[in-house]
């Protein structure tokens, strides 16, 4: 490889990653073809390189760091719609699972504390519900309902298990650990500010 | 290169752009044979280096104005196996737009005496 060709394989480091990928050997090559059929004197081909140079590969630049963050914002929408539909159906299953085991069981006993569990545990189902929907409408103000609601809901299951362990095993560890995993997941997105795209 | 707006509200393409279509009229072409049509179909007056010609390639991939057509060596003995390029049928399209918008910026500036007549 000739001089010329090795600093203008150096040149070539100015352009993206993916480009020089892509592009690298080609642009190589017709560069070697230029300095083959040299016409012009060596200084204004270098001059001339180094103007397509300083011309184009900051504007790829721009391109490849615009590509990347349109990417970023799909990945994140769509792990947004994945934590939403969860929250939603946990939400449900929650409510549901409060509604048979504390509270239906509670009336039919008359037991108080069952009764306050079941209540508390259909509140928390509901909210986690709630937000999951905030969540996949992308509605202005859903991070903060998301968060409210995953809140409440991890102060209620954690009241259950403390004060009146009445709830399945299961519901238990959903009603505290999905509402940590949720908050830990918005608190993540909000650090890395996708909030343009997804009202977070 | 500026970007305006046509009465036909198809954005003017950029020189270098429209340059790299036409000499893809012709027939599929290499990198280095695309500059060279641009460069002799200009007389030299738009000369696109190495990075001015691919970036212009890649995006009108991305847009489907242009399309791959393999990797085959040159006719030259020896030569490296090189990707060749060929216009698609929306280029066509986008093309002969800019050839007629072209045209009727031509007439018009000859309506105005800006130029003479044209050369037979």
């Amino acid at each position: 490889m000739s001089t010329r060709q090795t600093i203008y394989r150096v040149l070539l480091r100015a352009y993206p990653e993916e480009f020089r990928a892509a592009y690298g050997r080609e642009m190589e090559l017709v560069f070697r073809d230029q300095c083959r059929d040299l016409a012009d004197s060596a200084v204004r081909l270098w001059a001339h390189t180094l103007w397509d140079v300083m011309l184009s590969a900051p504007a790829l630049r721009i391109e490849a760091a615009q590509t990347r963050w349109n990417t970023d914002i799909q990945i994140e929408e769509s792990k947004m719609k994945t934590m939403a539909i969860l929250a939603a159906v946990i939400g449900v299953v929650l409510a549901g699972s409060a509604l048979v085991e504390g509270w239906v069981g509670g009336v039919g006993n008359h037991d108080g504390l069952s009764l306050t569990a079941g209540t508390l545990g259909l509140v928390a189902g509901a909210l986690l519900f709630n937000a999951g929907i905030g969540l996949f409408g992308k509605s202005p103000r859903a991070a903060v309902r998301a968060q409210v609601g995953a809140t409440i809901c991890l102060a209620a299951f954690a009241l259950i298990t403390v004060a009146a362990p009445r709830m399945s095993v299961l519901t238990t560890i959903l009603g505290i650990g999905f509402p940590i995993a949720l908050l830990g997941f918005l608190r993540w997105t909000r650090g890395r500010q996708v909030g343009a795209s997804a009202p977070l | 290169m500026a970007r305006q707006e046509t009465n036909s509200a198809a954005p003017a393409l950029p020189p270098a752009t429209f340059q790299i279509l036409l000499a893809l009229v012709g027939g599929e072409r290499h990198g280095y044979a695309i500059m060279k049509e641009v460069a002799e179909s200009t007389d030299g007056g738009v000369r696109l280096g190495p990075g001015t010609l691919y970036g212009t390639l890649k995006r009108l991939l991305e847009v489907g104005l242009v399309d791959e057509a393999g990797e085959r060596a040159g006719a030259d003995a020896g030569d490296e196996r090189r990707r060749y390029y060929r216009i698609t049928k929306r280029g066509l399209t986008v093309a002969r737009a800019e050839a007629r918008r072209l045209e009727r910026m031509v007439r018009a500036a000859r309506q105005k005496k800006l130029i003479g007549p044209a050369r037979a």
